[in-house]
């Protein structure tokens, strides 16, 4: 019984029983929820990618292993599925995703803009591990599982974020 | 030269973490809309008269003419 949760409605949920879906969705979707919007930054943009994360669930609920966690595999569908939001919108496919929950309490508010906008010049998988791993401090294991990625990976990713993070700000002329 | 811990710490004063924690609204009526509208699959029978009908104008291109007089 991994993460608290009857084994036989995730049978059931595997089974395409809409009820088990829709009780797995009420208990899993605030996790969901707080972990999509620390990649996204946006309330609106987080809606959306909770409801296509939970929808890609539901199509592929018969690759679901019911021994294994449920809030694991939805984390890492989340995952998936706001990288294709960022890139979607880094094309300009999707609305811009703009850093709106970046509210400064100490800095200035353009250098708070500036960092914004320095982030959003990352690749979506580079943005998404930065803004777990900096802004959001979650730990590196646990960005990994969502990644399905070795945390070695997770390491150098944060490593190359803050490489070309400093060369973006230096370069809009932002220090500390 | 600050390091680069120090420097993400200088990062969160400037864009501190998020804080929302749950959705506005309920969300399960736009997913389950979402679910409900998905496209209903093809039957075998419509798959072999489809391929009947595709099969009979490619050996018999004038029956377009009739098919479209009939429609």
């Amino acid at each position: 019984m991994a993460d608290g949760v009857d084994e036989g409605l995730l049978d059931r949920f595997v089974q395409g029983d809409e009820g088990a879906f829709e009780a797995l969705f009420r208990q899993f979707h605030g996790d969901t929820y707080r972990w999509i919007v620390r990649m996204v930054r946006d309330r609106a943009a987080a809606d959306d990618v909770l409801i296509e994360a939970f929808w890609r669930a539901y199509r592929g609920r018969a690759r679901f292993d019911p021994t294994r966690s449920f809030g694991a595999w939805m984390r890492r569908i989340a995952t998936n599925a706001a990288i294709d939001h960022l890139k979607a919108a880094s094309r300009g496919s999707w609305k811009p995703v703009e850093d709106t929950l970046a509210a400064p309490p100490v800095a200035d508010r353009a250098v708070a803009e500036g960092i914004a906008r320095a982030f959003r010049v990352l690749p979506s998988p580079l943005l998404v591990v930065a803004r777990l791993a900096i802004l959001e401090e979650q730990p590196y294991a646990d960005i990994a599982d969502a990644l399905d990625l070795p945390v070695g990976t997770i390491k150098s990713r944060v490593f190359r974020a803050t490489r070309l993070l400093r060369a973006e700000l230096a370069r809009l002329g932002i220090e500390p | 030269m600050m390091t680069d811990e120090q420097w993400h710490a200088w990062l969160r004063t400037a864009v501190p973490a998020t804080s929302a924690d749950a959705p506005i609204r309920d969300l399960w009526p736009d997913l389950a809309r979402r679910g409900n509208r998905r496209s209903i699959p093809w039957s075998p029978i419509d798959i072999a008269l489809a391929a009947g009908l595709a099969i009979v104008l490619l050996a018999f291109p004038r029956m377009v003419l009739a098919l479209a007089y009939h429609l």
